[in-house]
């Protein structure tokens, strides 16, 4: 299990990640979407908010979401390292989407693409 | 000269073909009250799905076999025949061999060359993206579908993607998808089958996607559940060859029947149907469009093993290969796991280079191949079963008919509009799962319903 805190460290990390990865950018430069994330082990919940290649990150539940991603604190904090393939943890079930296709597959992509270039980093 | 009397019999509506389609069409109009009759050639019903028994009796598909996510007609049909299904195994690491050289990886991508997976993430994205633009009912309308129905997959490629492996990837699938070859299909095509599927993803996916469950008794048991319960709606073993088309009715010809009825529902593949003599002709769009629909070519491949040793050295079973003979395989052994089956599939040019040798040359090559995957057990199996769709004369390929360039601006109008009294169906006429098991079962409904209210 992680803490919220250690979560949030993650996306924080994260975010900076996909402002710096130039196919993110390319790819996903006109995507607006709103996405909440819960960690439902731990209670705790936090909104995305993508739009035009920049990504805010807020607590709690706010507005209506696109796209509702849920899983585990520790599945959450993997993926936001890039520890874990984020398309194995999904395939898997361990992480769970709710939303439109379209969105799904960019947020599928976007954590694919962040997740690659982190490992050709070596990290 | 003898002249064969012909047994002639007087229905609401004839159905041509005993495919999924073509039974899924009867079962709606027998269950809205209509006389139906079904008319197919072969001498067993299931049309691109066929469940043989292996010689231990395990039921093995050479042909359609996957249900996956998202392919609602064909899930809750199998529901309601109680046709259980068993999730395809999908566990331990896949092989790529890219060329010649293996690299092992777990999840749904190769990750042997990571600026190549890369490539492949954003290029899938990017025609999954392009996709979501083209209309299903009508693809020909897309913003750009007279650009991308001017080229070839492979065009497309050239310019798009920098990475020879990535290339091969997107190459496979295609090849995968289709049986042909990638610089043989139309982009605008491609797109909209991505579409009709919701996203590259779930066409290439196992687990999450169109290859993540079986069915225990094999495909083709939902087909022979619907033809049991239309009884003697259902006539085998007879081929039709002219269609006539009167003010009142239409008329259907085999050699030693003709049945008079309202309407006439072909659900057979485009290019079958572009063989059979119409009185009057076919308008020439509708004939133009039946000339241009070639099937696939593939080879289905199986091995029957006493165990799937495979998965005892943490293999999942699936190998992808960018210059082999069998190109993709997957572990297709039976719920219980025993017998251990490997199925492999020859596709595209190879499958037509292979075509041409002799069986024995070419079994001797499959597990040759097999072998090179997973050792010199898969070249002993207790039995090897093949399966050449482009022989079978009432398939003439597999999947599906495919669309080259130019053929869905020109000629795709015609390929759902009623022509007279005879309405089309098949798994090539469906704009959710085209190519696919719930496609066919889409065509049949949407048929049915064409049927119902030109009838009421």
């Amino acid at each position: 299990m992680a803490t919220k805190e250690e979560l949030r460290e993650a996306v924080d990390d994260y975010i900076q990640q996909a402002q710096k990865s130039a196919a993110v950018q390319r790819s996903l430069k006109s995507w607006k979407c709103l996405v909440y994330f819960e960690a439902v082990d731990i209670g705790y919940g936090f909104m995305m908010d993508i739009r035009d290649g920049t990504t805010t990150v807020t607590d709690g539940l706010q507005g209506t979401p696109d796209l509702i991603v849920r899983g585990s604190s520790e599945d959450l904090t993997n993926i936001f390292w890039c520890d874990e393939n984020p398309a194995s943890t999904y395939m898997q079930g361990a992480v769970k989407m709710q939303g439109s296709q379209e969105d799904t597959m960019k947020l599928d992509a976007m954590a694919l693409m962040i997740y690659l270039e982190v490992k050709k980093a070596g990290k | 000269m003898d002249t064969l009397k012909k047994e002639e019999r007087k229905i609401d509506v004839v159905v041509v073909g005993a495919g999924l389609a073509g039974l899924t069409a009867a079962r709606k109009l027998h269950a809205a009250g209509v006389d139906v009759l079904v008319v197919e050639a072969r001498d067993r019903v299931g049309g691109r799905t066929h469940t043989i028994q292996a010689h231990d009796g395990t039921p093995i598909d050479v042909g359609g076999q996957w249900i996956g996510p998202g392919q609602d007609r064909l899930a809750a049909l199998a529901t309601e025949l109680d046709a259980k299904t068993f999730l395809t195994y999908d566990t331990g690491n896949n092989i790529e061999f890219y060329n010649a050289e293996p690299s092992v990886y777990s999840g749904a991508l190769p990750m042997g060359d990571l600026e190549a997976t890369m490539e492949i993430v954003e290029r899938m994205l990017n025609l999954s993206m392009m996709a979501q633009e083209v209309p299903l009912e009508a693809p020909w309308t897309a913003p750009q579908a007279a650009a991308w129905d001017a080229q070839t997959v492979a065009t497309w490629m050239e310019q798009n993607i920098i990475s020879p492996r990535a290339q091969a990837l997107i190459d496979l699938a295609v090849r995968s998808l289709f049986c042909v070859e990638p610089r043989e299909l139309s982009l605008l095509h491609f797109l909209f089958y991505i579409h009709s599927a919701g996203n590259l993803n779930a066409l290439i996916g196992v687990t999450g996607g169109a290859q993540e469950s079986r069915f225990y008794e094999g495909a083709q048991s939902i087909s022979n559940k619907m033809a049991a319960a239309l009884g003697e709606r259902v006539l085998l073993n007879t081929p039709i060859h002219s269609v006539i088309q009167e003010n009142s009715s239409v008329r259907v010809a085999a050699d030693a029947l003709e049945v008079t009825a309202k309407r006439a529902i072909l659900a057979i593949p485009p290019v079958l149907a572009g063989r059979l003599r119409y009185q009057p002709g076919m308008p020439a769009l509708r004939d133009h469009l039946t000339q241009r629909m070639p099937m696939g070519t593939v080879f289905k491949i199986q091995c029957l093993y006493p165990a799937p040793f495979w998965r005892d050295e943490g293999l999942s079973g699936q190998v992808t290969n960018n210059d082999g003979m069998v190109s993709i395989t997957f572990d297709n052994s039976p719920a219980s796991g025993t017998p251990g089956v490997l199925l492999g599939f020859v596709e595209g040019e190879a499958a037509r280079i292979w075509g041409e040798r002799d069986a024995s040359e070419r079994q001797h090559a499959a597990l040759y191949c097999l072998a090179g995957y997973f050792g010199e057990q898969a070249a002993h199996p207790t039995e090897y079963i093949e399966k050449y769709w482009a022989t079978e004369e009432y398939s003439r390929g597999c999947y599906a008919g495919t669309m080259p360039p130019g053929v869905w601006t020109s000629f795709g109008r015609a390929l759902r509009e009623p022509v007279g009294r005879v309405h089309w169906a098949g798994t090539e006429t469906a704009t959710v799962w085209n190519g696919y098991m719930d496609g066919a079962v889409q065509s049949g409904e949407r048929a049915a319903a064409e049927v119902l209210e030109a009838l009421s």
